[in-house]
């Protein structure tokens, strides 16, 4: 990762808070998503050493097991669910993840798969009670194979599951594109506690708590990493501090 | 049209004149092989791909095929207006497949092709040429191909392979199956002058132009598209 995929670490892993079931919107260009989803990852897993549930949905599992390996993001609490392998026709190895064998075109059918890991055959069990928070790699794709209405049935009943299963709840993070779909993200964005913008240079531009514009407040990043204060956060908006 | 289609996701192509011809850019991700015989502009043609790319703040990933020293590529390339040094090494990475590929099998070509795309995250490949790695390994060729352009894709970038044909070919056929995208640049012999032309023959998931067009060869622009008729 270079410096300013650092910062974005920092920025975002800041904005995330404890034990709710909040909903974090990102919104960046789509030729971003993969670098924002590894970032929201490094965030998450070791900024604020969360146990996690990454939904693959665009690609295989796998790639993104080895971009993280790659880039040394510890997964030893991320634990798959690959909705799209079956589909991919796809050689490459790598880790073993739970299918959601339905694929991307039932996407309603998903929170139910989560809630009954046992009934799903693949002798993978994902214990959603042990989770904190949900990333989907990533919700755009799923205008590919989803009308618009079952998409929002879709986050209807992931919202009630990801409340539900816990004390607290599991956060979830969403990254997506709103120039390219608008209708899509103005409906997420109505379910989400915080948006947090990125520029193309993958900076923050702009955060909102409940639709209101908070300020963004950045410090150099010699400020932000020094020995060993990896995963402090100084970065943050006011309205964390 | 539906929500997906309106917002099927492209990247400009850098080239003057071409993204009229194709909806606005190259899809994103996709495999497009730009084909042609010696001459024909073709990495010319993909260094623009990817410096256009860096102006714009995108990644790009250079594989080169030739074993040629990068050296030598870049004093050629630095010729163009277009060719910014400063993103050597940083917006546009170049990476030399052709040690490699005198002694590798295609499995472990597509590994380090995978591990040098994982670690430069690139929005924008290309491996130039392609036709040299079928040549060179021993494997199949096609299932390489094919293992090869599913991997890219998924790596979420638009890959640009450019295949060297032979005299009579119009593509590399080994290669064009497997692609989302075929453009052809094309030299051809008229009076005394020897014309160039391009002409996308297959850009899946849009409407493209058919037919040949006009291209010339700028210090300042690189390739451009003269004569397109919308």
């Amino acid at each position: 990762m270079n410096e300013k995929d650092l910062q974005l670490v920092h920025s975002i892993s800041a904005v995330i808070d404890d034990g709710s079931s909040s909903i974090y919107v990102l919104h960046a260009k789509y030729t971003n998503l993969v670098r924002v989803n590894l970032v929201l990852l490094k965030a998450f897993l070791e900024e604020k050493r969360r146990k996690g549930l990454m939904i693959t949905i665009d690609r295989p599992h796998q790639y993104v097991s080895h971009l993280m390996q790659l880039h040394g993001v510890d997964q030893s609490n991320l634990t798959f669910i690959d909705a799209i392998s079956t589909h991919a026709a796809d050689t490459k190895g790598g880790a073993v993840a739970p299918e959601f064998q339905r694929g991307p075109f039932h996407i309603e059918a998903l929170p139910d798969f989560l809630m009954k890991p046992e009934n799903n055959g693949s002798g993978l069990l994902v214990d959603l009670s042990k989770i904190d928070f949900i990333v989907i790699d990533n919700v755009s794709t799923l205008l590919t194979y989803n009308t618009m209405d079952s998409i929002k049935r879709f986050f209807e009943k992931y919202v009630e599951m990801v409340k539900s299963v816990r004390p607290g709840g599991i956060q979830t993070a969403l990254v997506m594109d709103r120039d390219q779909h608008p209708q899509l993200f103005e409906f997420v964005s109505s379910m989400a506690r915080k948006a947090i913008d990125l520029g193309p240079d993958m900076m923050v531009k702009k955060i909102s708590v409940m639709g209101v514009p908070v300020p963004v407040v950045t410090q150099p990043m010699q400020q932000i990493v020094g020995p060993g204060e990896l995963g402090t956060g100084v970065l943050r908006s006011k309205e964390v501090m | 049209m539906s929500m997906a289609q309106a917002a099927f996701p492209r990247i400009e192509s850098g080239i003057p004149g071409l993204d009229e011809m194709i909806e606005g850019g190259f899809p994103f991700p996709s495999v497009i092989l730009v084909a042609g015989s010696a001459g024909a502009g073709k990495t010319t043609f993909a260094q623009k791909f990817l410096f256009a790319g860096a102006d714009k703040g995108e990644q790009g990933l250079f594989f080169s095929t030739l074993s040629e020293p990068a050296q030598w590529m870049l004093r050629y390339a630095a010729q163009f207006d277009f060719v910014k040094p400063e993103y050597y090494g940083k917006e546009v990475v170049y990476c030399d497949l052709g040690n490699m590929l005198r002694h590798c099998t295609g499995e472990e070509l597509l590994a380090y092709i995978d591990q040098k795309v994982a670690e430069v995250m690139p929005q924008r490949i290309v491996i130039d040429p392609i036709t040299v790695v079928g040549n060179m390994l021993k494997d199949d060729y096609r299932v390489f191909a094919f293992d090869l352009t599913t991997r890219l894709k998924n790596w979420q970038a638009t890959t640009m392979l450019t295949g060297e044909v032979r005299p009579g070919e119009m593509y590399p056929a080994e290669m064009s199956y497997a692609v989302d995208g075929v453009i052809l640049l094309m030299l051809s012999d008229e009076g005394d002058a020897r014309r160039k032309y391009i002409e996308v023959l297959k850009m899946r998931g849009t409407n493209h132009l058919t037919g040949k067009q006009s291209v010339d060869i700028t210090r300042k622009d690189g390739v451009i598209v003269l004569k397109a008729r919308f």
